[in-house]
């Protein structure tokens, strides 16, 4: 689906990593975990990219990461509504650094602690970071 | 038989917004140039076609670009393929045919490597949009724009680069348009720091001048096996080192960092090593500027500068047309444009022009090895080449 209309944004939910986007929908970020080597995987994958055996599990991670970097985007690519923080968010956890939306009233600052939120866009919820 | 592959043939259009020519039309003037000055040419020449285009089917509605070449070329080749790896399409074309060369299947190929982006700008971003892992990092709103200044945000904060050595790379690189007739921006002449800086911001802290613009353009490079060269000219130029390596990450989250370009520096230690050079050896060379930042951590990358004191590289002139190892004599992605699938092809050209004198009044004296660096996504894929005008370096 596309996640708003006329956006170039698509992605597909009903699929075998539907527990990602339904975890999201539900307030929580979950991804994947190899049974075989414990590698944790994100984006989530249904073959592991480490050791390749598909005996993967879901896991729930806790959201929470230091911001690695930000900018202030001031031109909205289509589908987003204004200016908007972008960060780079290193994941406690996870060990890796991954993107999002900041949308606590406050700059963002680099090493600053962050937590996951959640927002709407159309009928699918996808994280953003906040100021923890 | 030799090893070595020669670049024998090389063209480049006008940049720019070309309304006056249809996407066959520009294919048709890069081929003509990078054909027209060889010996002992015809159609049965070419026994290779890569054809390097990143987003005709968004805008100019055609698919099947490989075979829409050899039309244009009348040839049948027996290898042909479009590339299409975003904006390095145009180097990773010029590997595949170097590598078919150099495994003896063929002896002769031309690559052309095109974009028109004009014509349907909203379609041309919309493709540019396509660049990142659109599931996971796209639907939240990252461009290229804002994902290199996240890069240079970091860069800023670690190293001290500052505002003004961002837009010194600009700078330089209209300079060296002013310099270019082909260039975009020629007609701009040169631009003051002080207009650099003042730009309109677009991703904090890069304002318009940190960035590459909308290019239609096309470029050609035709490829011989060594002992072959001098049938088809008496002034080829030699590709001693080659070298490309991809993140296994399409966005962020899989790289180890977005200010040290692991890849890169792979890719770069296996093409300098192949050629058996240093960095202080190159006397000029074309890097991948899509945003000023960027430039300033290749520099880094290719060994140029120390890690976290590219900023000072370009304060010190060093990467300017009269500095120690000038970059960007084209005018580089930022001045010169940047047609995509177009790219990566006519920095090859640039530097064979330069190692061949061609240059103009923006020759780099003496210029016998030059290279080459393009890459794609958030600096996740590179492509590296060393090229000479002597067969043998030392």
């Amino acid at each position: 689906m596309n996640l708003l209309d006329k956006s170039p944004y698509y992605i597909e939910v009903n699929t075998k990593l539907a527990p990602f986007w339904e975890g999201l929908n539900q307030g929580e970020f979950k991804t994947t975990k190899c049974n075989s080597c414990n590698a944790i995987h994100y984006p989530p994958r249904i073959m592991c990219p480490n050791c390749y055996s598909d005996n993967i599990a879901w896991i729930e991670l806790p959201g929470s990461g230091e911001i690695e970097s930000f900018t202030h985007v001031q031109i909205p690519p289509p589908g987003f509504n204004g200016k908007f923080y972008l960060v780079a968010v290193k994941m406690d956890e996870l060990g890796k650094t991954i993107l999002g939306r900041y949308t606590s009233e406050e700059e963002p600052q680099i090493g600053q602690k962050v937590t996951m939120g959640f927002d709407q866009m159309g009928e699918q919820a996808v994280y953003v970071f906040k100021s923890s | 038989m030799s090893t070595d592959v020669a670049i024998v043939g090389t063209g480049v259009t006008k940049f720019g917004k070309r309304n006056d020519v249809s996407y066959q039309e520009l294919f048709a003037e890069a081929a003509h140039e990078a054909i027209s000055g060889l010996e002992n040419i015809s159609p049965d020449t070419f026994e290779g076609l890569w054809v390097s285009a990143a987003m005709p089917e968004l805008t100019v509605e055609q698919a099947h670009v490989g075979n829409l070449g050899a039309q244009i070329l009348g040839i049948s080749p027996k290898m042909v393929s479009r590339v299409e790896m975003a904006c390095s399409s145009g180097s990773s074309a010029i590997r595949n045919a170097w590598g078919a060369i150099k495994s003896g299947m063929i002896d002769t190929a031309i690559i052309v490597g095109l974009e028109k982006m004009n014509n349907n700008p909203v379609q041309a971003n919309r493709g540019l949009l396509y660049v990142p892992d659109v599931t996971y990092e796209g639907i939240h709103g990252i461009t290229a724009y804002s994902g290199f200044a996240l890069a240079a945000q970091e860069h800023m904060e670690k190293y001290g680069t500052t505002r003004e050595q961002l837009s010194s790379v600009a700078v330089k690189s209209h300079s060296n348009a002013a310099k270019n007739p082909k260039a975009q921006f020629h007609s701009m002449g040169e631009v003051s720091l002080e207009k650099a800086m003042s730009a309109r911001m677009v991703s904090d802290p890069l304002n318009l001048f940190d960035c590459s613009p909308l290019t239609d353009g096309a470029a050609a490079v035709v490829l011989t096996r060594g002992d072959k060269a001098k049938e088809f000219t008496d002034q080829p130029v030699w590709i001693k080192g080659a070298g490309q390596r991809v993140e296994p990450s399409i966005g962020v989250s899989n790289m180890d960092s977005i200010t040290d370009w692991k890849a890169m520096r792979s890719a770069v230690n296996d093409a300098f090593s192949m050629a058996n050079i240093s960095p202080s050896d190159i006397d000029v060379a074309e890097t991948h500027d899509c945003f000023t930042i960027a430039e300033i951590i290749e520099y880094e990358m290719l060994g140029l500068a120390k890690k976290g004191e590219g900023g000072k590289f370009i304060e010190d002139g060093e990467s300017s047309l009269s500095g120690s190892t000038p970059i960007n004599t084209s005018g580089g992605l930022k001045a010169k444009g940047h047609p995509v699938g177009a790219t990566g092809v006519a920095q090859i050209v640039e530097i064979s022009e330069q190692l061949r004198g061609q240059s103009g009044d923006r020759q780099v004296r003496d210029a016998k090895i030059g290279v080459t660096h393009n890459l794609s996504g958030f600096a996740t894929h590179h492509v590296v080449h060393v090229l000479s005008s002597e067969e043998e370096l030392r």
